[in-house]
């Protein structure tokens, strides 16, 4: 549908764009991302002919987009920008509306549109058409935004960081919406984002670019699992861990809240600690945070005396396993020794962590469905 | 004070035939200044290098005293209305050239980005973007160009122009304070009522969306 045949551009001296040849397919979802000045967004600007190329050809379902005039061509094709991009002088309905006017509609069929749009991001026309850019929450505008890209029907809708101004929570809404109303409309989406999460959530396909070069045009799965250099490792950041288990150390997901005691506490006092922390035995260090053993609920009710330091009952039984034991190991040992909780020490014996099956299972669950940053809290 | 009174009764018919040939004065030049100054400010913004020297040289125009402007205006074109005119409406230029040029050029260019991606040719981008975004700036560039002509155009009396100055200068050649205030008043009073009625008329041309800001 859209075809790049070896496209050039430079400003000035510095190559933007260096013999970019790409295609995208009918009702492709194709984001654009890399490093900032990698070319992404005069890429997609090349679709539209704001930018035009020194040197190849962009091709539109055949038709050399150099050869269509640019006002009609630009009007074909839909256009989101960041949430500034709404006219301020101008209601919803007339922000939405805009494009099929150009395209002389009559007053009925925008009408119409305009409606029909608003209800597909569930705000209602009588509450919101009349109201200005400024009045609406960041989110809405940004809705709004992509409606006036949709409006005249447009088989190619570019968006360029449509989301990056707006928060985590919204945009994650946003994100799910827009993916949603591709679906459903089949539309070829171009996405130019910074932000690998979304281009992982949102892309058929993702195209990594680098110094106006594609270094790799993958699906997410498989971007994921061979990322054609470090850049693109560098850039999945946190994705990359979770598909790479056997990377996975011990420190990795241990819990750090641990429940500590030095071995000159009393009886009485380790009790209360229990009580409070509702745990069963308690880890027993130094003051340097070197192990010295634990002590459990029944050593107190066996061998405890009133006044008497804990340091003299402790119980030597406990695993402990150096931070760098793979996960694998380290769960195969957990449940191999039966114990409620092996103990992570650095390399001088200190103690770090402890893993338990609670740790196991979200260590799982994030190997599983992605980061759930709920480890160690 | 009662005499004054009485005087202001007694010459009604010249301080309101004076007033309307002020007012008259006033909305012409600054008609034909606004006329001249919004294409041009607009222009302007198209070409910001010329813009500068353009601006400056506005500037410069702007600080030559107004009675020699009124010397060259008679010279010129001789007495009357069509010297005032031409000199008032050279000085209401200025005024709304800048406002005009700053606030075209001011308009964010994402908007205009967008406008232009979406399709729309450089005149709509003008007309449905940038003018209206632009329009309270101009309106204000007008509001300062009518009160600063209101003031000046006392001066036009002295080559035959007449308005409220006609009063003013009869005043002051006869130290008469009655009709130096029969000129003075009014012609105050006017630049307070239409800088206020310009203010109102700014208001309602301004798109709701551009008042609440932020």
């Amino acid at each position: 549908m859209i075809r790049f045949n070896g496209i050039s551009k430079s400003f000035g001296k510095t190559k933007i764009i260096d013999n970019l040849s790409f295609e995208v397919n009918e009702g492709e979802f194709i984001v654009l991302i890399g490093p900032s000045g990698c070319g992404k967004t005069t890429t997609l600007k090349m679709i539209n002919k704001l930018i035009e190329p020194d040197g190849g050809s962009i091709n539109i379902d055949g038709t050399n987009i150099s050869d269509v005039d640019t006002v009609t061509l630009r009007r074909k094709i839909g256009y989101v920008i960041q949430q500034i991009g709404l006219f301020p002088n101008m209601t919803v309905e007339e922000n939405i509306c805009i494009v099929p006017k150009l395209l002389k509609w009559d007053k009925e069929k925008c009408l119409e549109r305009t409606k029909e749009l608003l209800e597909l991001v569930s705000m209602p026309y009588e509450d919101y058409a009349k109201k200005y850019p400024t009045e609406l929450s960041g989110g809405q505008q940004q809705r709004v935004g992509v409606l006036r890209a949709l409006a005249a029907q447009p088989p190619i809708v570019l968006m360029d960081e449509p989301f990056g101004a707006l928060d985590p929570l919204t945009r994650d809404a946003l994100q799910d919406e827009v993916k949603t109303l591709q679906q459903k409309l089949n539309k070829t989406i171009i996405f130019v984002t910074h932000d690998m999460e979304e281009a992982l959530k949102m892309a058929d396909t993702i195209i990594f670019m680098d110094k106006g070069k594609i270094l790799q045009k993958a699906s997410p799965e498989e971007m994921l699992r061979n990322p054609a250099g470090d850049i693109i490792r560098e850039f999945m950041g946190k994705h990359m861990t979770q598909n790479n288990n056997q990377d996975l150390k011990a420190e990795d997901f241990m819990n750090v809240n641990v429940v500590k005691t030095t071995e000159n506490k009393q009886t009485l006092e380790c009790l209360e600690i229990m009580k409070r922390k509702k745990v069963n035995s308690i880890i027993v260090t130094d003051k340097e945070n070197t192990f010295k053993g634990i002590i459990t609920i029944e050593d107190l009710k066996n061998h405890g005396k009133v006044g008497v330091p804990i340091g003299t009952m402790l119980n030597k039984e406990a695993q402990l396993i150096h931070k760098d034991m793979g996960a694998k190991e380290a769960f195969d040992m957990l449940i191999e020794t039966k114990r409620d909780y092996l103990i992570v020490v650095a390399d001088d014996d200190k103690v770090i962590g402890i893993i338990n099956k609670t740790s196991m299972v979200k260590a799982l669950a994030d190997a599983l469905w992605g980061d759930l940053e709920c480890m160690n809290s | 004070m009662y005499e004054f009174i009485e005087f202001l009764i007694k010459n009604q018919n010249m301080i309101t035939a004076s007033l309307s040939v002020h007012i008259q004065l006033v909305v012409t030049a600054v008609s034909i200044g606004a006329l001249i100054a919004i294409p041009i400010g607009v222009i302007l913004s198209r070409y910001q290098k010329v813009a500068k020297g353009v601006l400056g040289f506005a500037g410069i125009v702007q600080t030559i005293p107004g009675l020699v402007m009124l010397g060259f205006a008679l010279m010129l074109f001789g007495i009357g209305k069509l010297p005032a005119i031409v000199v008032l409406s050279v000085y209401a230029i200025l005024p709304i050239l800048t406002n005009t040029y700053v606030g075209i050029t001011e308009v964010d260019k994402h908007y205009k980005e967008a406008a232009r991606g979406i399709g729309m040719t450089t005149l709509q981008i003008l007309f449905k973007v940038e003018i209206p975004i632009a329009l309270p700036a101009i309106i204000n560039g007008i509001k300062i160009s009518t009160v600063y002509i209101i003031s000046w155009a006392t001066l036009a009396a002295l080559i035959g122009a007449g308005g409220l100055g006609d009063l003013i200068w009869t005043g002051l050649a006869t130290t008469n304070d009655y009709y130096i205030l029969a000129g003075a008043i009014p012609a105050a009073l006017m630049a307070v009522i239409i800088g206020a009625i310009i203010t109102v008329i700014q208001k309602l041309v301004t798109p709701r969306g551009l008042k609440v800001r932020g």
